[in-house]
């Protein structure tokens, strides 16, 4: 019953009002003929295949889910295959690929439009093809010539999709005590054996074959994170015609009963002297498979953008529909029962949250989806790098704060819808489920935070962090001179300041304390992320003040969403910002035995 | 051969005040003064059995510069030196005096009195000058008859005298140009002062405009609505002005005073166009009624209640909390250069912005209308108002800037939309001729005169001779020094240059923030040093910030740059910071030992590791403002670079000329210097805390620092300069350690110093004093150094040094903890 449009308009502003894209993809060499006119082609269809293949699947795979049969082989919800296959027919798994394996060649930021309204409209199915291109990325980067060979042109068409296997049972977050073996084989590929859990579309039957990047050991590997290679292992091994030959030692041994994302094999996958062959090189997997992490990290935090935009619109619908009590300032609606519950403050008040965490989200990922272009493409090795730093300070932030973020708003897009929300025939409470795994997989958002916050930032004294910050800078520079921008420059600029010198503070106590990194990394990352959207809001109130005249509403609505989100959202980080300072002690006092 | 000018002697007639202050200058400058007043009356002292003095009014008023703040002296006790007398008993001895200057209360009559009196007295070739800040200096010179009208005219010093940088000098009709000459010349070199020519108009020209400026203030606040703390939030120095800003200073100069100067204004200038504006503001008599006459009464436009500052409410006239700040918008604005800087706040709806422009256009537009009459040139105005009032640009700077014609235009705007303080056109030479041809009020061919139609270049006296840059103004040519001269050898933080007046010295200058020292820093001075060695007569270490005037001016060095230590610490935790500490006492060692003299020109601040420089170079030149120390107990470290080792030769060196073993004696001071963070307030007391040696400059005039220290240079090369040779060290040891201790700990424990503080004291004597050895046992400065490094190391990874430093680079402020 829920339902999805996508957000065309809001899309299209982003990407051609607050990024001039197009204007960025003339100096990108491989993007020059990518104009308006393709990027909007590109954007409606995308829009038109989420919307109308993919998201009629959504309650079905959830309460479906999947099946593992008695021949270890899963079955996915009605449809999925179906639409799978479309998916494959129109291309767009080759969206941005690289046009040597069969790619289409176009830039990371569509295919970023693409996986919003994919994952708007069923984070289950989108999955699937998801991990494929992680899987894509990762050999396009490290794979052998024979690799690319053999694999890049099918994941690019979709006739193949791919895994990502990490974790074990006694191994999660810390990859270092991984038990999973890789035996070297006279003919120079490895015998793999172990089992990896929570593998996400490790089998179905979506495709003929699936590739799995397995972390595993060698023999003579030394103890922890150094000690662990990267291994390719498909679920059929291929002749040397390409054709599919033997089934390897790979099997699904049960798939996982869980909170959401049904729709979504979530395997325990058996390795049996399973044939593989290595990914870059010896003892340097992880280099490799951070290749993929990054990109997936990106990708969780679209997931999350996608559902964020989905429940806000379905709250919005409702709270203009379901008529309750009047409104504190008088009838709105006298000729009815009670006025639409959109009158009601604090329903505006989730209403809102929900829509600006959807704008800035959607400005905050297709920035950074550019700069990813910016980072492959720019012909001066200087701004490739220089971007490049960016990304990578940038990652775990979109991560972590998307992902919180969209907990918080799928939340009150339910609890807009009362007890109804709480029903699963409204879809609602679906969204909040599915929501919750993105805080937890691709790196829990604790470790996002430590990554940002320890390597990130005072990995390098904060070098990576005062490149972001002269360019907020910049703009302070350039438009806090302008009386109607004071609104958005004054906080803007507060909180700029209040992030150096918190820097600054957390990076002193812990040259003396390192637990001071692990107690304030978590406030910390949130704080960052609050200094992202207020910069990006800022921008993106300038245009809408700009356009005003235009006497389009949407500028109207833009606006009035900056305005919330500067008054209602970002003082949040006075409260962050005392927890981050009040440091380690309070956490570390109790002895452990008193807990 | 040209005639030696020299003058040797100074009387000042008249203790008031500025005259006593202007005695405290000639001291400071190494100058012999005899501070005349009247004679006191006999009888109020009969009673109280101690020889009458009849000097004694000149007496309590030197008594008094002991007291007064800012220190008119650079050294409280110098203050013995100035000379009382009386104009009763020892007008005699004038005869001494090349120089007399009379400043005496502003009365006419009263002047001319004491004229008659001493004319008499006055040597032949004497010049009498008096200090007037309004009065005609025509009328005055009929005070005096003949040949000794040649011999007069007016000099103006500003408030206080030791700081402020103005001279106005005003000839009268019949003063002999020679005279002037004369005087500018010793008021320049002498005196340090910027020495501007003023015509003999009233309030001549600083406290014409300056006074002006307050009026405009008034009036034009008073028409936007703002408060006096919120005009004092926009008019300091986010707007390039003294930090008192308006009417902070007012209560500071002293609302009765203010009253005068405005009477003056008023009395004298009826004629001028903006006559209207010159009466006493009604807020201002009303606060003079009550008393409240600033801060001499403890109440003015603001009043502390405790801790609180309160300000006067123009509506209720009750004082309530001061709260103003300026907005943020305005504050952003304000940091754009000038041009654009106008032109948004012309255009900002907001009452700051719109009160801001206006005060621009209004000093402007007064500036344009009165240049024909007060001054010279534009030339004067700007230097008055920057010299005189501490703005950073003159008002014609500021308008050359942003566009003759642009701002004339905005202005006439204004004026015929009677947005101005009265309608008075700006002249026609705005709209045509030579300055719009030129788009300049100052160029590389001098600087626009009303008067005479045309750019009048700048004096060409042989003193200015003395100063490699002298003050510039916008537009008028004159070299950067940050880029002037050959540059020879240049990195990220420092560049090394000749002045093609003195090719064989070469200069270093820093280029980091507040000079402070990086190892990009120590890595130039050890280039610089080696280029000097191979093919200089010597090395200056001069910074271009030196002449930014104020106080405490342009910094020497704020010391070594913590937060490039910070990474290193990051990285490899306290040791880390170990090799940047090595590299820092080794550059010293590189300069101490240098094969050519070495000579820092210290002006302003030279703090921590700058204090450490200053202290093993060969020789200094020292401004008189020069604030020296060792101040590293203020984030919990302690001098590291040899500060510490030079402390312990010191006292070494003491102990053997005094023939005795008392090292507690020669390490007391020294030591107190450091672990009390001591900064000297002048180069005298910087010489007092031996940071400053026998043999070393002091500089009246801060223009002329880098020529003395190149002189420096040359002379020292020219005496056959040799690095003094390294010997061991006899060091006080344990004992005297301990002894110290003793009083440290009585101090921690009555709670005078903390803990921490307590800590530090210790390391830093323990290394003064030798280290844990016997009194008289001979070590390496090597030794010293090492001893240095470790309490350095040991000291930065402690939590309560980390907190200190963080306050510091947070907020600041150190900690006190």
């Amino acid at each position: 019953m829920p339902q999805y449009t996508p957000p065309l308009r809001d899309i299209q502003f982003v990407i051609h009002e607050l990024l001039a894209a197009d204007q960025i993809f003339t100096n990108l060499p491989a993007y020059q003929e990518v104009d308006k006119d393709t990027i909007n082609q590109i954007i409606e269809e995308s829009g038109k295949f989420a919307s109308q293949v993919v998201f009629p699947l959504n309650q079905i795979g959830d309460k479906e889910g999947c099946t593992r049969n008695a021949d270890g082989s899963v079955t996915t919800p009605t449809g999925f295959n179906a639409a799978y296959q479309k998916y494959i027919e129109g291309g767009w798994p080759a969206l941005s690929c690289d046009p040597a394996f069969g790619g289409q060649g176009l830039p990371q930021l569509l295919n970023t439009v693409l996986y919003e309204t994919l994952n708007s409209a069923n984070q289950s199915w989108t999955m699937y093809p998801g991990l494929s291109h992680g899987a894509y990325e990762c050999l396009h980067a490290h794979g052998t010539d024979e690799q690319k060979k053999i694999y890049l042109e099918k994941l690019v068409s979709g006739q193949w999709t791919g895994t990502m296997c990490l974790t074990e049972p006694q191994c999660g977050t810390d990859l270092g005590i991984l038990k999973t073996k890789a035996e070297p084989l006279a003919n120079g590929s490895y015998a793999i054996t172990g089992t990896k859990i929570f593998i996400s579309s490790g089998e179905h039957d979506l495709a003929e074959n699936i590739v799995h990047l397995v972390l595993a050991r060698l023999p003579d590997a030394p103890t922890g994170t150094k000690g662990i290679s990267l291994f390719a292992v498909p679920k059929f091994l291929s002749n040397q015609d390409g054709s599919l030959g033997e089934r390897n030692q790979v099997s699904c041994g049960s798939l996982e009963h869980k909170m959401g994302i049904h729709g979504n094999a979530t395997c325990v996958m058996n390795f049996d002297a399973a044939i593989g062959t290595l990914v870059g090189e010896p003892n340097k997997g992880l280099n490799a498979m951070f290749v993929m992490m990054n990109a997936a990290r990106v990708g969780v935090g679209l997931q999350s953008l996608g559902l964020t935009e989905v429940a806000y619109q379905n709250s919005v619908a409702y709270a203009k529909e379901r008529l309750q009590m009047r409104s504190l300032s008088g009838a709105k609606s006298p000729d009815k029962v009670a006025d639409p519950i959109i009158v009601h403050p604090d329903v505006r008040r989730m209403l809102l949250t929900q829509r600006a965490y959807a704008e800035g989200a959607r400005a905050f990922s297709y920035w950074v989806s550019l700069m990813i272009d910016i980072e492959l493409h720019h012909p001066d090795e200087q701004v490739r790098k220089d971007t490049g730093d960016m990304v990578t300070l940038l990652t775990p932030i979109i991560k972590a704060f998307l992902t919180d973020n969209a907990f918080t708003a799928t939340n009150e897009g339910l609890q807009v819808f009362g007890g109804h929300g709480y029903i699963v025939e409204w879809g609602m409470e679906q969204y909040v489920r599915d929501a919750r795994i993105n805080m937890i997989y691709e790196g829990t958002n604790t470790i996002q935070s430590l990554d940002l916050l320890g390597r990130k930032v005072l990995g390098d004294m904060g070098a990576k962090l005062s490149k972001f910050g002269k360019i907020i800078e910049a703009f302070i520079d350039e438009e806090g001179v302008r009386k109607e921008m004071q609104e958005f420059i004054d906080p803007l600029a507060d909180i700029a300041s209040k992030v150096e010198k918190l820097t600054k503070e957390i990076g002193m106590k812990a040259m003396m304390n390192h637990e001071e990194v692990g107690a304030a990394a978590v406030p910390y990352l949130r704080v960052v992320g609050h200094l992202i959207y207020a910069y990006l809001f800022a921008r993106m109130a300038k245009i809408a003040l700009a356009n005003k005249a235009s006497g389009d509403p949407f500028y109207e609505a833009k606006l009035a969403t900056a305005r919330f989100y500067f008054e209602k959202l970002l003082p949040e980080t006075a409260y962050l910002i005392r927890t981050a300072r009040a440091g380690s002690k309070s956490l570390m006092a109790m002895p452990a035995e008193l807990f | 051969m040209s005639e030696n000018k020299i003058l040797k002697k100074v009387a000042i007639l008249g203790a008031g005040v500025m005259g006593a202050q202007i005695a405290a200058q000639c001291i400071n400058v190494g100058l012999p003064v005899i501070l005349f007043d009247l004679p006191s009356n006999p009888s109020s002292n009969a009673n109280d059995g101690k020889p009458i003095h009849k000097s004694t009014i000149a007496h309590k008023a030197i008594e008094n510069l002991k007291k007064l703040k800012p220190a008119p002296l650079g050294l409280t006790s110098d203050a013995m030196l100035i000379e009382a007398a009386n104009y009763e008993d020892d007008l005699g001895r004038l005869a001494e005096c090349d120089l007399i200057i009379e400043a005496i209360a502003e009365r006419l009559d009263w002047k001319h009195a004491l004229y008659e009196k001493v004319a008499p007295y006055i040597p032949s070739q004497a010049i009498f000058a008096t200090n007037t800040s309004g009065l005609p200096i025509g009328e005055l010179a009929k005070g005096f008859s003949g040949e000794l009208k040649k011999r007069f005219c007016g000099v103006h010093f500003f408030n206080p005298p030791r700081y402020m940088h103005l001279l106005e000098l005003i000839p009268a009709a019949n003063t002999d140009p020679a005279v002037l000459d004369t005087l500018e010349t010793f008021m320049t070199s002498t005196m340090g002062k910027g020495v501007v020519r003023a015509k003999d108009t009233p309030n001549f020209i600083g406290n014409r405009v300056g006074v002006f400026s307050i009026l405009a203030v008034f009036a034009e606040a008073q028409k936007f609505g703002l408060g006096f703390d919120e005009v004092d939030a926009i008019t300091g120095s986010k707007l390039g002005r003294a930090k008192s800003a308006t009417f902070r200073t007012s209560d500071v100069v002293g609302l009765d005073t203010m009253a005068h100067v405005i009477q003056t204004m008023e009395n004298a200038l009826q004629d001028d166009p903006f006559a209207n504006l010159f009466k006493t503001p009604e807020v201002v008599s009303q606060l003079i009624a009550k008393g409240a006459l600033g801060q001499k009464a403890k109440a003015g436009f603001y009043r502390k209640d405790g801790k609180t500052v309160m300000v006067l409410d123009a509506k209720t006239g009750e004082y309530k909390t001061s709260t103003a700040t300026i907005n943020p918008l305005i504050e952003r604005i304000l940091k754009k250069p000038i041009a654009e800087r106008l032109e948004l706040l012309r255009n900002t709806d907001d009452p700051q912005a719109q009160f801001l422009w206006a005060i621009y256009r209004d000093i402007f537009h007064y500036c344009a209308i009165q240049l024909t009459h007060i001054a010279q040139s534009a030339r004067e105005i700007d230097f008055a108002m920057r010299w005189g009032y501490g703005w950073d640009k003159g008002p014609f700077e500021d308008w050359q800037a942003s566009g003759v014609s642009q701002v004339a235009n905005w202005i006439k705007e204004d004026i015929d939309q009677g947005k101005a303080l009265c309608k008075e056109p700006l002249p026609a030479w705005l709209f045509k001729g030579p300055v719009v041809d030129q788009q300049a009020f100052h160029t590389p061919m001098g600087s626009w005169s009303a008067s005479e139609s045309q750019f009048i270049p700048r004096s060409s006296l042989p003193v200015y001779q003395k100063q490699v840059f002298r003050a510039s103004l916008l537009g008028d040519g004159s070299p950067d020094p940050k880029t002037a001269g050959n540059t020879v050898f240049e990195n990220s933080d420092l560049r090394a240059w000749v002045d093609s007046r003195e090719p064989n010295v070469l200069i270093a200058s820093f280029k980091s923030k507040m000079n402070t020292i990086s190892p990009d820093v120590l890595n130039g001075i050890l280039k610089a040093v080696e280029l000097a060695e191979a093919h200089y007569d010597g090395l200056v270490i001069w910074q271009p910030s030196s002449l930014k005037l104020g106080t405490p001016g342009g910094p020497f060095s704020a010391g070594a740059n913590l937060e490039a230590a910070l990474p290193m610490m990051m990285k490899g935790g306290p040791a880390g910071v170990e090799p940047f500490v090595k590299l820092f006492q080794d550059t010293m060692m590189r300069v101490k030992y240098s094969q050519v003299p070495v000579v820092c020109a210290v002006s302003g601040i030279a703090l921590g590791g700058g204090c450490e420089l200053v202290m093993q170079s060969a020789r200094r030149v020292a401004a008189i403002e020069s604030y020296i120390g060792l101040v590293e107990v203020g984030v919990g470290l302690l001098p590291a670079g040899g500060g510490l080792k030079e402390a312990a030769i010191r006292a070494a060196h003491g102990v053997a000329s005094a023939g005795n073993t008392n090292y507690l004696d020669f390490t007391k001071a020294a030591f107190e210097n450091a672990a009390m963070a001591k900064v000297s307030s002048s180069a005298q007391e910087a010489m007092k805390m031996s940071y400053l040696q026998k043999g070393d400059i002091i500089v009246p005039n801060v223009y002329e620092l880098l020529a003395m220290a190149q002189n420096q240079v040359k002379a020292m090369r020219y005496a056959g300069y040799r690095p003094p040779i390294p010997h061991l060290i006899s060091v006080g040891g344990r004992s005297v350690a301990a002894t110290v201790m003793g009083q440290v700990i009585n101090l921690r424990d009555g709670g005078f110093i903390s803990e921490h503080d307590a800590h530090i004291a210790q390391k830093i004597i323990a290394i003064i004093s030798g280290g844990d050895v016997d009194a008289g046992t001979l070590v390496t400065e090597e030794w010293l150094l090492k001893l240095e490094r470790q309490a350095f190391v040991e000291l930065i990874g402690h939590p309560k040094t980390m907190e200190r430093i963080m306050g510091l680079l947070q907020n600041g402020k150190p900690v006190r903890n």
